[in-house]
């Protein structure tokens, strides 16, 4: 990424900061997959990823002045996800859908076999919950485990273990030997 | 195609629904209203009021709520312990339609 | 006299239901260091009363439903489970204190074992045709789980629970040879 880009995205910060809406309309734009694709690959449901997501951004507008930087913001909305994520898993059990009630779900950019792929999210969805938080960030976001770490407050041992007993069950329950 | 690549595959990121962004600004003015500030002596009425009633009904709304997230409570322990018994027995039965298979 | 005999015969009815009410729970007395060590921990205590409220609050439709129909007629529910970081976190020979607590009308209906993957125990307490309880013992080097239902479990609605409460079918081959047996 230039410096220039760099910049522009401090700027867009700064000015949403200075209470600029549409400033603050393009950082929603610019992150909302992100954060929308980490709550719904969590829970496996399109409507409870859409609740978790507009939460995590109504609380960056309420906390957008101790956000410093465009990377901070990035490391923060994937922190406050996941915690949320993780927090309303304890709250309340997530409604679970089968997979002939998917429904509407959004299109995922080409995969080899998206049936595949749907019992895969849902093998993941049913994941405990740090396992499915560690996997997400993990394969979505391509962070590695210490940053794992970082986001969701764990050694990054735990996340390793985490993450290799996640891959163990989802090996063992998709057939594969491992 | 390994695990590993199913995973990136299953788990790209995908677009927000349509209509995301709207939906938030919108909660983020709804939350930005503030409520009309009344005269002083309104809000030790409502006091003085809200004391009186608290003794009655007061009470028992707050038996209600209690009995309500007991309720949900008890809800979501079913709902973990048939997901755990369910996922033991399913192993069970896989673990023996292997062996007979 | 005639009083006295009719209150002692119900009184007797009541303590006998109450001693093979007794005799169906499986008390899972494991020691707290357990929880301590766990990286995840599950404890689910629920009654008959719990389970009447909870049954209030379920809904009409889908796993909601299924949850309200199996726990219908139950009298009690307890799950302890536990997820550790480490092999070896546990004795296994602190199940032998549960296994203990079977009775001669319990019967083990299904035994799966391995060395490094989880093995499974299930246990019901049969009388005559009927299930009057349930003992699920699961366990791996990282992870244990026991479960014990109270009164008269549906063994077939929880055979066939894959697919609700968010547990995969795990492949179309285990749907088909289901609906081939």
């Amino acid at each position: 990424m230039s410096a220039l880009l760099l910049e522009e995205g401090d700027d867009v910060l700064r000015r949403a900061q200075s209470g600029d809406g549409d400033a603050f309309a393009s950082l929603v734009g610019d992150h909302e997959s992100m954060v929308f694709s980490i709550a719904w690959h969590f829970f496996g449901d399109r409507n409870r990823g859409e609740e978790i997501a507009q939460d995590v951004f109504l609380q960056l507008y309420r906390n957008l002045a101790k956000i410093e930087t465009r990377a901070h913001l990035v490391f923060w909305l994937r922190q406050v996800t996941s915690r949320r994520c993780i927090d309303e898993v304890r709250r309340t059990r997530p409604r679970r859908i089968s997979i002939d009630d998917a429904g509407d779900l959004p299109v995922a950019p080409a995969v080899s076999d998206p049936l595949a792929a749907r019992r895969l999210r849902e093998m993941i969805a049913a994941l405990p919950e740090r396992q499915r938080i560690v996997v997400t960030l993990r394969y979505q976001e391509d962070l590695d485990p210490s940053d794992i770490g970082r986001l969701i407050g764990l050694p990054v041992n735990t996340i390793k273990s985490h993450l290799h007993r996640a891959l163990l069950a989802l090996r063992k329950k998709m057939g594969v030997e491992s | 195609m390994s695990l590993e690549t199913e995973l990136k595959n299953a788990l790209r990121r995908v677009p927000a629904p349509e209509g995301f962004a709207n939906r938030v600004l919108e909660r983020v003015r709804n939350a930005e209203r503030h409520p009309a500030r009344s005269p002083w002596w309104r809000a030790v009425a409502a006091t003085f009021l809200l004391a009186a009633i608290l003794g009655g009904w007061g009470a028992h709304e707050m038996i209600e709520r209690r009995q309500e997230r007991e309720g949900q409570r008890a809800r979501e322990q079913v709902l973990l312990a048939l997901r755990i018994t369910g996922e033991k027995v399913a192993h069970a039965q896989r673990g023996v339609r292997h062996i007979t298979r | 006299m005639r009083r006295f005999t009719y209150r002692f015969i119900v009184c007797a009815i009541l303590v006998f239901s109450a001693a093979a009410l007794q005799a169906q729970r499986i008390h899972i007395d494991l020691p707290p260091s357990l929880a301590a060590k766990a990286s995840e921990s599950v404890d689910v205590t629920l009654d008959g009363a719990l389970l009447r409220l909870a049954a209030k609050f379920l809904g009409d439709d889908g796993d909601e439903r299924v949850a309200r129909d199996m726990i219908s007629r139950l009298e009690g529910i307890y799950v302890k489970s536990y997820e550790f970081d480490e092999d070896g976190a546990y004795d296994r020979s602190i199940l032998d204190g549960i296994r203990k607590q079977i009775g001669p009308s319990w019967k083990r209906l299904v035994l799966v074992k391995s060395r490094d993957r989880e093995n499974v125990e299930i246990y019901a307490d049969l009388r005559g045709e009927k299930v009057a309880g349930l003992l699920v013992l699961a366990f791996e080097p990282r992870e244990l789980t026991i479960v014990n239902m109270v009164g008269p479990v549906d063994l077939e609605k929880l055979a066939n629970l894959e697919g609700h409460f968010g547990i995969p079918r795990m492949n179309k081959s285990s749907k088909r040879e289901r609906d081939n047996e």
